[in-house]
């Protein structure tokens, strides 16, 4: 009796350091206590984060007698497709983007169209494939692979949503333009020694803090004079002059990112006789990757997001989704007033309604961002962006 | 003519000068963007700031009328002073929390642990989906108030009195804003701690140092540096959002028959007046003075 008792106090006493090595940390391992204070915090912000979208999208399902329903709180008595109805009939998401080619086109449905802009689009849009084969053959030998991913993008945009395409196309161009000349300004500051770099830096800077309101009355006017206001030439052109949307931070990542990769490459191709933008396309761009990668993903969804540019310089000639989401409410009565099976309590706009359209309006950058998250976060980790 | 161009930039420039050649044709678009786009249209608004600009169809006509157009916006009319201060006050309230905030989810995000990628890509998607549209609908519709959670606010409830669940409240949506514009400072603090040696930490575990001290004397002067910079960062996406009243203040009196651009132009100049002293101001309060030194040595 008693030595069982003494046997299991040994036994206790042993085991206590096991207790104290799983709680708290020793040397290597973290301990669980530092696990679950970890798991908790990162669960507590995770689900601050997710909480709005969680509600939106709840909310997005309530009919509108659900809404005025106080035992309704959060999960929906039956989810309410007709509100998503609705709001892609409101942002225009409704048809393909080939039907409605063929309605302007062929059809001359063109009530509010204009002609110019939707061509230079449709033109744009059918040389995408070409260019992403000609670019793409300075860096890979696989032609065959080329065509096949021009060939499906081409496809994808011609089934696209009409208003997704034209979003896509707003900010996809621009941000292009915008990278483009990012990385060369960015490499030209990095690589070259010449007089008066530490004012541009300087002057980039000042430009990168000047609120984005301080410049469109005299910049819509200069467009005016010059034709371009109304086109997307108002948009291309700052882009391509380093001064499109966020341009000076992605100038200071290229020019971070170019200072941290050795140079020798380049310098042996440059004792070789290469030209220098000979060696910016073929050597210089594949060595930035993760730099295109970051400011890519993050331009896209900044043009994306933009609505007081569009609104300034576009006049509606397109319409990108964050306009069309803008003017949803106002709209409303002309989309929402079809059969909805005689109940007529839930036309009304309300809530549900807009978060409809706002989950419409992100779930593209959504998925982008699905697919591209891997290779964002993976870069971010090897680009070592501290814009200083 | 080619060839002889080709001969001359091969044997009679110097090394040196083609590298300052080839450097100022890189950052060529960027000066003619200054010129054309900053530069110039900065002296069309000071121009106009003083003028009243009338539009009729297409032509403009311009009557000089002084610093009118300023005593009108700060004297006479209230909109946009009060836009302005609640401006200021929302920067100085939101950028010391945002900073707070960005640096503890780095600091989570920079531990081991299971899932991490996971909980990454969840803190960086407002990075991608933010829009001022995206964040009036919510807000105006109550997804960021928990008032609609009876819940949460029974709990709080039950630990602090009823006067003080008010303050709790609003603490919790501040952060709850708040924490949509973390991406960005977020990464920037995560490239830091990334960048800090992990022999320091060795080191200092070796002499007896614990986890808080090696907070304070390591983790935090290794980022710190990255502060300024992110305040910058906050400071000027937060002026440039659109949910900004105060952009589209100035849009509505450009379009306004009693403002016109010479009004508007002028709001905009006081506009970055008072922006680029708060950014100046936050910068120099939080500039790091050894990295300012390292920088110079």
């Amino acid at each position: 009796m008693m030595s069982s008792i003494q046997e299991k106090w040994q036994n206790i006493k042993k085991n206590i350091p096991t207790y104290k090595k799983i709680w708290l940390s020793q040397g290597e391992n973290k301990g669980l206590l530092f696990k679950i204070t970890i798991y908790f915090l990162v669960i507590s912000f995770a689900f601050v984060f997710i909480y709005p979208i969680f509600y939106m999208f709840m909310i997005s399902l309530m009919s509108n007698t659900d809404l005025v329903d106080s035992t309704v709180l959060w999960i929906p008595t039956t989810p309410y497709w007709n509100n998503y109805r609705f709001a892609l009939r409101g942002l225009g998401l409704n048809t393909m983007y080939i039907q409605h080619v063929i309605n302007v086109f062929i059809l001359n449905q063109r009530e509010d169209i204009n002609m110019s802009i939707e061509t230079m689009k449709l033109v744009v849009l059918v040389l995408i494939g070409p260019a992403i084969v000609f670019i793409g053959r300075i860096y890979t030998s696989q032609t065959k692979k080329l065509i096949i991913i021009a060939a499906v993008l081409f496809v994808l945009l011609m089934v696209f949503p009409k208003s997704y395409v034209d979003s896509l196309y707003v900010s996809g161009t621009t941000t292009f333009l915008t990278v483009l000349s990012s990385a060369a300004i960015g490499y030209g500051l990095a690589r070259f020694k010449f007089k008066g770099k530490g004012i541009v830096l300087f002057l980039m800077l000042i430009v990168y803090i000047l609120p984005k309101t301080l410049l469109f009355i005299p910049l819509s006017i200069l467009y005016g004079s010059l034709g371009i206001k109304g086109t997307m030439f108002a948009l291309w052109g700052p882009a391509l002059l380093g001064q499109g949307l966020q341009a000076t931070f992605f100038i200071l990542i290229f020019f971070q990112f170019f200072r941290l990769i050795p140079k020798q490459i380049e310098e042996s191709a440059r004792i070789d006789g290469a030209n220098p933008f000979y060696i910016f396309m073929k050597i210089a761009i594949p060595m930035a990757l993760p730099a295109f990668i970051i400011s890519l993903t993050y331009g896209f969804a900044v043009n994306w997001n933009e609505l007081f540019f569009t609104n300034v310089y576009l006049e509606g000639n397109i319409k990108t989704i964050p306009m069309l989401l803008q003017q949803l409410s106002s709209v409303w009565g002309s989309t929402a007033d079809y059969a909805s099976g005689g109940n007529y309590v839930n036309i009304d706009f309300t809530e549900s309604k807009a978060f409809a359209g706002t989950i419409l309006s992100i779930i593209p950058l959504v998925i982008m961002y699905g697919v591209i998250q891997k290779y964002f976060i993976e870069s971010i980790d090897n680009s070592g962006i501290t814009g200083q | 003519m080619r060839q002889k161009l080709a001969n001359f930039w091969n044997k009679k420039v110097s090394i040196a000068s083609k590298d300052a050649i080839v450097g100022y044709i890189f950052i060529l678009p960027w000066m003619i963007g200054f010129l054309v786009l900053v530069l110039f249209p900065l002296g069309r608004l000071v121009q106009f700031s003083f003028n009243n600009v009338s539009l009729y169809q297409t032509t403009y006509t311009f009557t000089s009328v002084g610093w009118r157009n300023f005593e009108r916006i700060l004297f006479e009319d209230i909109d946009f002073v009060i836009e302005v201060q609640n401006f200021v006050v929302r920067v100085l309230l939101f950028t010391p929390v945002i900073v707070t905030l960005a640096i503890i989810l780095a600091i989570l995000l920079n531990q081991n642990f299971k899932g991490k990628g996971f909980f990454r890509m969840i803190f960086f998607l407002p990075v991608i989906i933010l829009n001022g549209e995206l964040l009036n609908t919510i807000s105006s519709y109550g997804g960021m108030d928990i008032n609609l959670n009876r819940f949460i606010i029974d709990i709080i409830l039950t630990l602090v009195p009823y006067s003080a669940v008010g303050v709790f409240v609003s603490i919790f949506e501040l952060i709850i804003e708040v924490l949509w514009y973390t991406g960005v400072p977020v990464l920037i603090f995560l490239a830091m701690l990334q960048k800090i040696d992990k022999n320091l930490y060795e080191a200092a575990q070796m002499d007896g140092a614990n986890a808080w001290s090696i907070f304070w004397k390591i983790t935090l002067p290794s980022i710190y540096p990255a502060v300024s910079v992110s305040i910058v960062f906050i400071v000027v996406f937060l002026a440039n959002f659109d949910g900004n009243p105060i952009n589209s203040l100035i849009l509505a009196s450009k379009n306004d028959g009693a403002r016109r651009d010479g009004y508007a132009s002028a709001m905009a100049l006081i506009y970055t007046f008072v922006q680029v002293i708060v950014i100046t101001l936050l910068f120099l309060l939080t500039r790091d003075k050894s990295s300012r030194k390292e920088a110079k040595a």
